[in-house]
C-alpha cells in the first residue's frame, strides 16, 4: 500500500533497441537514480517494464498497468519517471492521451535526459519532444516503407512468409522466400484440389483441416483465411502487396502451383466455374440452376413431402399456385421429370469437333495415369524384390541357428503376406498399363450414352453433363413437360425429338449438339 | 474422387478441335467446356478402370 506520495517509473524498449543497448536495466538505473538526486521515493515495486513493444502501440500491457496504478491511488502518486519522452509516445496525439490521463490523477511527467517541468518553457520543451519523436517515428516508417517498395520490386517478399512457405534470402542477399519441405506439398496438393471445381469454400475449409493445414493452435482454419489462401497469388510465383499498390509482379521465389491453376481458382472463386450443390442435392439434379418453371422462368425447387409411410420426391415452383394458372400443375414426381430429361439426353449426340476434343482430354489423361501406372508399377517390382530377399535372409539367419523356427516362421508369415498385397496392386497397375485403347473406347462410349451416363454418375458429373448440354438450362412445364414455353433462338431445334409422342414438347439444345442422325 | 487439375489442354489446341463452333465461344466458355469435359474424361476413365480391374481379378 502506498503511503506518502511516491513516483512510478516507466521503461520501454523495443526489439530492436536491446540489440542496440537501450536496455530496460540502464533505463531503470537512471530512473533511480534521478529519483534519489530529487530526494523523491520511487520503490522497485512502482517500475512498470514493457518489454519488446513498440512505442506506437497504445495497448502495451505494463504501460495500462502503470496507468490503472496512477488512478488505484490517487493522491498517492504525483510522478511518473521515464528516462525519455519517446518511451511513452511516437506521435503527439498518444502523448497527449496519455498525458492527459496520469494529470487525471494529479501525476506529471518527468523525463531524466531531457529538460520538461511544469513552467511555460518546460511545456513548450515537452510539446516540442513528443513531435519530435513522432517526426521519428515517420521518417522511420517512410524508410522501412521505401525499403519494402525496394524489395517487392526486386521481386523479394520482406513481409512474414504464407503457410507453405519459409523466410529465406537469394543468393544475391534479397529477403524472400522458399518452400517449407513440409508444408509445400500440402499446400499444393490442395490448392490443386480445389481447382477441381468440387469444393466450396465453406468444403475447402475442412478439406485443408483434413490434409493438414491448420490454423496457428492446430485448430481449423476459418474460412476467410482459406479464400485468402486460395486468392493469394504468392502461390503461382507472384508477389501482390499493399506497398505495390497491389500491383502483380514476378516474384523470385519459387511457385507452388501453375499459374493457370491460381487463375483456375479465381474462376472457380468468384461462381464462374463452380459446381455448386449440397449433399440432400443428389435426388434433384435439375433444381436450383438448371431446371426453370415453364409459367415464371424461375428454378424450380426439390422437396419430398411424406405420406403413406414413404417420400416422394418432387420438383416443383415455388413461386407459381396452381389456382392462380387455371389449375395446372405445379409439381412432379422427380422420377417422371427424371424420366423425360432422360429421353431427351437420349437423343442428343455430341457434333464432330466436341468428340474430338472429349477424346483428346480422355487421351491426355489416360496418358497421365499411364505414366502413374508405369512408376507405381516400377515401385511395386522394387518392394517385392525387397522384401523376397529379407524372406531369403531370414531363412538364412534360420539354417545359421541364429533365429528359432517360430520366429523364422512368423516373419515369413509377415512378408507372404505383404508380398501378396503387392502382388494385388501390381496386377491393378499392370492391367492398366496393357489396357490403354480398351479404357479410352470406353471412356467413349459412355459419352455415346448421355442419358445412361448421366443416370450413373455422382452429382457434380450429372451437373456438369446438363451444363455441357444446356448452358442456359432448361424450361419445364409440369403439365406438358420440356420447354413448351419458350424456345430460344440461338439454339438448333432438334426436329427428331419435337416430334416424338412420348415427349409432347419442342426441345431446344445448345451449341455443338447434333440430331442423332448425325452420330459419327 | 481424386482429380488432377493441371492444364489438360490448351485453348488453341482446343479451337483447332471444336473447329467451326469455336469461332461462336468466348475463350471464357471454350475454357469452362475444356473444364467440364476433363471432370467428366477423368470420372469416366476412373470408372472404366475400376470396372476392368474388378473383370480381371474375377477372371483370376
Amino acid at each position: 500500500m502506498v503511503l506518502s506520495m511516491q513516483c512510478v517509473g516507466y521503461v520501454r524498449v523495443s526489439t530492436e533497441e536491446q540489440v542496440h543497448g537501450t536496455s530496460l536495466d540502464m533505463q531503470q538505473k537512471a530512473c533511480f537514480d534521478f529519483a534519489k538526486s530529487n530526494g523523491w521515493e520511487l520503490p522497485k515495486e512502482n517500475i512498470f517494464r514493457d518489454e519488446g513493444q513498440s512505442a506506437k502501440a497504445t495497448n502495451r500491457p505494463q504501460l495500462l498497468a502503470m496507468l490503472e496504478f496512477c488512478r488505484k491511488n490517487k493522491g498517492k502518486v504525483d510522478k511518473c519517471i521515464v528516462w525519455k519522452l519517446d518511451r511513452f509516445a511516437r506521435n503527439s496525439d498518444d502523448h497527449v492521451l496519455i498525458r492527459t490521463a496520469l494529470k487525471k490523477n494529479g501525476v506529471s511527467l518527468v523525463s531524466v535526459t531531457e529538460p520538461i517541468d511544469q513552467s511555460p518553457t518546460g511545456k513548450l520543451m515537452e510539446t516540442m519532444l513528443s513531435g519530435f519523436a513522432e517526426f521519428d517515428n515517420d521518417i522511420r516508417t517512410f524508410r522501412t516503407t521505401e525499403g519494402m517498395k525496394k524489395r517487392l520490386e526486386q521481386g523479394g517478399w520482406p513481409h512474414d512468409a504464407p503457410i507453405g512457405y519459409v523466410k529465406s534470402k537469394t543468393s544475391q542477399g534479397i529477403t524472400s522466400i522458399s518452400p517449407d519441405p513440409d508444408m509445400a506439398p500440402i499446400v499444393k496438393e490442395f490448392l490443386e484440389t480445389f481447382a477441381t471445381g468440387q469444393y466450396t469454400v465453406k468444403q475447402a475449409k475442412d478439406l485443408a483441416f483434413e490434409m493438414g493445414l491448420k490454423g496457428k493452435k492446430g485448430n481449423k482454419r476459418t474460412w476467410q483465411t482459406t479464400e485468402n489462401m486460395l486468392k493469394n497469388p504468392i502461390y503461382a510465383g507472384y508477389i501482390q502487396s499493399k506497398y505495390t499498390d497491389y500491383k502483380r509482379l514476378a516474384g523470385l521465389h519459387q511457385a507452388l502451383i501453375a499459374p493457370d491453376i491460381f487463375e483456375k481458382n479465381q474462376r472457380i472463386l468468384s461462381g464462374k466455374n463452380r459446381i455448386q450443390f449440397k449433399n440432400d442435392d443428389s435426388e434433384y439434379p435439375l433444381r436450383r440452376d438448371f431446371l426453370k418453371c415453364g409459367y415464371c422462368e424461375k428454378f424450380v425447387t426439390g422437396s419430398a413431402p411424406r405420406g403413406n409411410g414413404g417420400r416422394y420426391p418432387r420438383y416443383g415452383c415455388m413461386y407459381c399456385k396452381s389456382s392462380k394458372i387455371g389449375g395446372k400443375k405445379v409439381s412432379k414426381s422427380s422420377e417422371d421429370v427424371h424420366k423425360e430429361f432422360r429421353y431427351i439426353l437420349s437423343r442428343i449426340r455430341y457434333n464432330e469437333g466436341r468428340l474430338k476434343l472429349f477424346k483428346q482430354i480422355v487421351l491426355t489423361r489416360w496418358c497421365d495415369e499411364y505414366d502413374d501406372a508405369l512408376k507405381s508399377a516400377h515401385e511395386i517390382n522394387q518392394d517385392i524384390d525387397k522384401l523376397k530377399s529379407e524372406r531369403s535372409r531370414t531363412i538364412r539367419k534360420f539354417t545359421a541357428d541364429q533365429i528359432s523356427y517360430q520366429e523364422k516362421q512368423s516373419v515369413v508369415k509377415d512378408i507372404d503376406t505383404e508380398i501378396e498385397n503387392l502382388e494385388n496392386k501390381k496386377l491393378e497397375a499392370d492391367i492398366y498399363a496393357d489396357q490403354k485403347e480398351k479404357i479410352v473406347e470406353n471412356a467413349i462410349l459412355f459419352m455415346e450414352d448421355p442419358s445412361e451416363f448421366w443416370n450413373r454418375a455422382p452429382l457434380q458429373i450429372q451437373k456438369r453433363v446438363q451444363r455441357i448440354i444446356f448452358p442456359e438450362g432448361l424450361s419445364y412445364d409440369f403439365e406438358n413437360g420440356f420447354g413448351t414455353v419458350k424456345v430460344n433462338e440461338s439454339y438448333l431445334l432438334i426436329n427428331k425429338i419435337a416430334g416424338e409422342p412420348a415427349i409432347n414438347s419442342i426441345v431446344v439444345a445448345g451449341g455443338g449438339l447434333e440430331p442423332p442422325t448425325l452420330w459419327l | 474422387m481424386k482429380l488432377r487439375s493441371d492444364a489438360v489442354i490448351s485453348l488453341d489446341q482446343a479451337k483447332k478441335l471444336l473447329g467451326d463452333e469455336a469461332l461462336s465461344m468466348t475463350d471464357e466458355e471454350i475454357q469452362d467446356l475444356i473444364d467440364d469435359f476433363d471432370v467428366i474424361a477423368q470420372y469416366t476413365i476412373k470408372m472404366v478402370q475400376e470396372f476392368k480391374n474388378k473383370e480381371s481379378k474375377q477372371m483370376k
